[in-house]
């Protein structure tokens, strides 16, 4: 069974681990994310990519070096040639998920989401914002949404610890401990 | 929940309930979906999450955190997984599997999970147990000392069971595996014996006669079903032999006694490895898990007779095992073998010449029923195994010769009456008290004159003499006052035996 995503986890933890162990994450990191942007803006590049064909490796250096030149650090340049030897440029997308999660894991770094089921203040927002930093550190990114599914309350996402404060969370609780006990 | 509560009691427990779960905040654990399929997804997250801890999905989607991998974790759907989606999030609920059990579970049948299947409505006052659970310890254990009787005679005679053994039934398809399993728990009617027939990747349609015969016997009385069918997820497939152990496990904690069949673990086998390869694990000898020994000796492992201490209960444990053209040396059935404390070999060959049931007293055995058998029986049955033997033996060298002495054919003519007498025909156990006159007669050469197309009107004779004779009645009550073959019950026997079997003897 072929799983792009499967394929592409090997690569990133190897690209991550050795960004790690040599202290340039924070480079490694902004060539991948010059990486997701290149592959989001250029088609040309996504189609090159899918049709790229494994060749022998002489070859490859050097069109992995003609397309992206010196512009990354020799690791990312590195993973580039190696999933290009193995005919697996196609998953670069997939190469850079991976990396984020296993980067933000390595760094620290949490993602802090807040879903609310109506409109917040915006003071409600700005204290949450400011408890979130105050917990996981000044850089941390916080996403807010609004989902009126949720009937009332709120649910904070931070890595994969969720705090779920919602009427409709409340209720499925309910239903399960109800479902659960004879 | 007791069904029979007034309106104001029910609001009461229900606001009981309601205190004791609802919280306004929930924290929990969670990991977003990176793939699924095949009853497997993979998931992202669940850091803290425990081996085989059971994970919830938004939708309500269990499932069984197998794999737990340095980026990523394993996860076995207990369900349909065509409602798991990529960016699906699946929560820690900090449990490990348990299922419901107690005596509300007697006379249904149940999924692996304990859900009900039989449309007879929600289970009610059940307990939940673990499904995964330490066996019983050395010290909590005793000797096996009391019989499972079969109502077969020739395993009782045998092969004996006794309570808190494991005995594997092995044999091609097709042998009479699953009667011997369906006689054993129709022969425990009017004990206390609790009944658990555990279907692991059998047809429906195979379920649904075999409910019904129990049903018709009224042996569904003492006997719970757990069906995982060929259309289930293997992860269910996987769970069902622990989940109907978990479920005798309840009875035999209490000091009760327990009976589970696992029907069969050749088929629980491949369905753990269907998971095991999904699951990215690496394959051994016939691409099954190196884990696969582990995964029938934990299992069979908790089959036990307690000790006074603990209870006295005990769980006795019948695998099913199906072999290839007679070949016991596969990778599943030498593993069960070697975990077991005997096996009851069923050979195709015998089951075609009309030997039904068609057990191989060569390789059958017992090693520790011998130990749990009644004393008369122990008596009767302790030279049938030798003379079986023997007969084989002669009847497979006279197949080449055609003049043979009058004491080889004398040999030859108990050993034909022999396997003649244990012959059973399914669903017709026998009480303990007849077999111990059949084998009396067989082993004391009454049954040799008789001629072979009356032999089992004989035995049908001597059956009813039993219940009808003055000595017939004599022997019952002796027997049932105490089973021990000394002059007094000897002598009753061979009375019997002459009243009931002289008028068939051609000599």
């Amino acid at each position: 069974m072929y799983n792009e995503e499967e394929l592409a986890r090997p690569y990133a933890r190897a690209l991550a681990e050795a960004a790690d162990a040599l202290g340039v994450l924070d480079r490694v990191r902004a060539d991948i994310e010059a990486l997701a942007l290149q592959w989001e803006a250029c088609e040309a590049l996504r189609d090159w990519c899918r049709a790229f064909r494994s060749q022998p490796r002489a070859a490859h250096k050097a069109e992995v070096a003609a397309l992206w030149g010196d512009s990354f650090a020799p690791q990312t340049r590195m993973m580039l040639e190696a999933l290009a030897v193995n005919g697996a440029l196609a998953v670069i997308p997939h190469v850079v998920t991976a990396f984020r999660r296993l980067a933000d894991s390595r760094q620290g770094r949490v993602a802090v989401s807040l879903v609310f089921a109506a409109d917040p203040a915006a003071a409600t927002v700005s204290a949450l914002t400011e408890r979130a930093k105050a917990a996981y550190g000044p850089g941390t990114a916080v996403t807010v949404t609004v989902d009126p599914a949720l009937g009332a309350g709120l649910i904070v996402r931070a890595g994969n610890k969720q705090i779920d404060g919602t009427l409709v969370g409340r209720l499925r609780r309910l239903r399960r401990a109800f479902a659960r006990s004879e | 929940m007791n069904s029979q509560l007034k309106p104001d009691e029910l609001a009461a427990l229900l606001r009981q309930r309601m205190e004791q779960c609802d919280r306004a905040v929930d924290t929990t654990e969670f990991g977003t979906v990176l793939s699924v399929g095949d009853g497997i997804a993979r998931v992202d997250g669940l850091t803290g999450v425990m081996y085989n801890e059971l994970v919830e999905s938004e939708n309500g989607v269990a499932g069984l955190a197998l794999n737990l991998e340095e980026d990523v974790v394993g996860v076995a759907i207990l369900d349909s997984d065509v409602n798991v989606r990529e960016g699906d999030r699946f929560h820690r609920t900090g449990r490990v599997v348990s299922v419901p059990a107690g005596p509300a579970l007697t006379g249904r049948v149940v999924d692996a999970l304990g859900r009900p299947l039989d449309g007879k409505g929600p289970l009610v006052g059940t307990e939940p147990m673990p499904v995964e659970a330490p066996a019983a310890s050395i010290i909590e254990r005793k000797n096996v000392n009391t019989p499972m009787q079969t109502g077969l005679v020739a395993i009782d005679a045998l092969t004996p069971i006794g309570r808190g053994q494991r005995e594997l039934i092995i044999g091609d398809r097709k042998t009479g595996k699953t009667t011997i399993a369906i006689d054993t728990i129709l022969n425990q009617k009017g004990s206390d014996v609790h009944c658990f027939y555990v279907a692991v990747g059998q047809k429906l349609s195979t379920v649904a006669a075999l409910y019904r015969q129990l049903e018709n016997a009224g042996a569904m009385a003492y006997t719970t079903i757990i069906l995982a069918n060929a259309s289930e997820p293997a992860p269910l497939q996987y769970l069902a032999p622990y989940s109907g152990c978990a479920m005798a496990e309840y009875w035999m904690n209490r000091g009760g006694h327990a009976l589970v069949i696992y029907d069969d673990l050749t088929k629980h086998a491949q369905a753990y490895r269907q998971m095991s390869l999904l699951l990215r694990r690496p394959p051994g000898r016939e691409a099954f898990p190196g884990d696969v020994f582990y995964l029938h000796s934990r299992l069979l492992e908790r089959a036990a007779q307690l000790s006074d201490a603990k209870g006295g209960g005990s769980l006795t444990a019948l695998p099913i095992v199906e072999t290839q053209a007679n070949d016991i040396s596969a990778y599943i059935p030498t593993n069960v073998i070697s975990i077991t404390d005997g096996q009851i070999f069923l050979e195709a060959g015998l089951f075609h010449q009309g030997q039904r049931p068609a057990i191989n007293p060569g390789i059958s055995v017992s090693r520790v029923g011998g130990d749990a058998q009644l004393k008369a029986m122990k008596k009767v049955a302790g030279p049938l195994r030798v003379m079986l033997a023997q007969y084989r033996e002669l009847e497979a060298f006279t197949s080449f010769s055609s003049d043979l002495d009058a004491g080889t054919l004398d040999q030859l003519a108990v050993g034909r009456a022999l396997m003649q007498s244990i012959r059973q025909k399914p669903g017709a156990p026998m009480p303990v008290s007849h077999q111990v006159a059949l084998l009396y007669a067989g082993t004391h050469r009454a049954l040799v004159g008789i001629p072979e197309i009356r032999l089992q009107e004989a035995i049908a004779a001597l059956f009813n003499a039993i219940g009808s004779t003055q000595t017939g009645q004599a022997y019952a009550a002796r027997f049932a006052a105490s089973p021990v073959l000394d002059d007094e019950l000897n002598g009753l026997l061979e009375k019997l035996t002459a009243e009931a079997l002289g008028p068939f003897s051609k000599r």
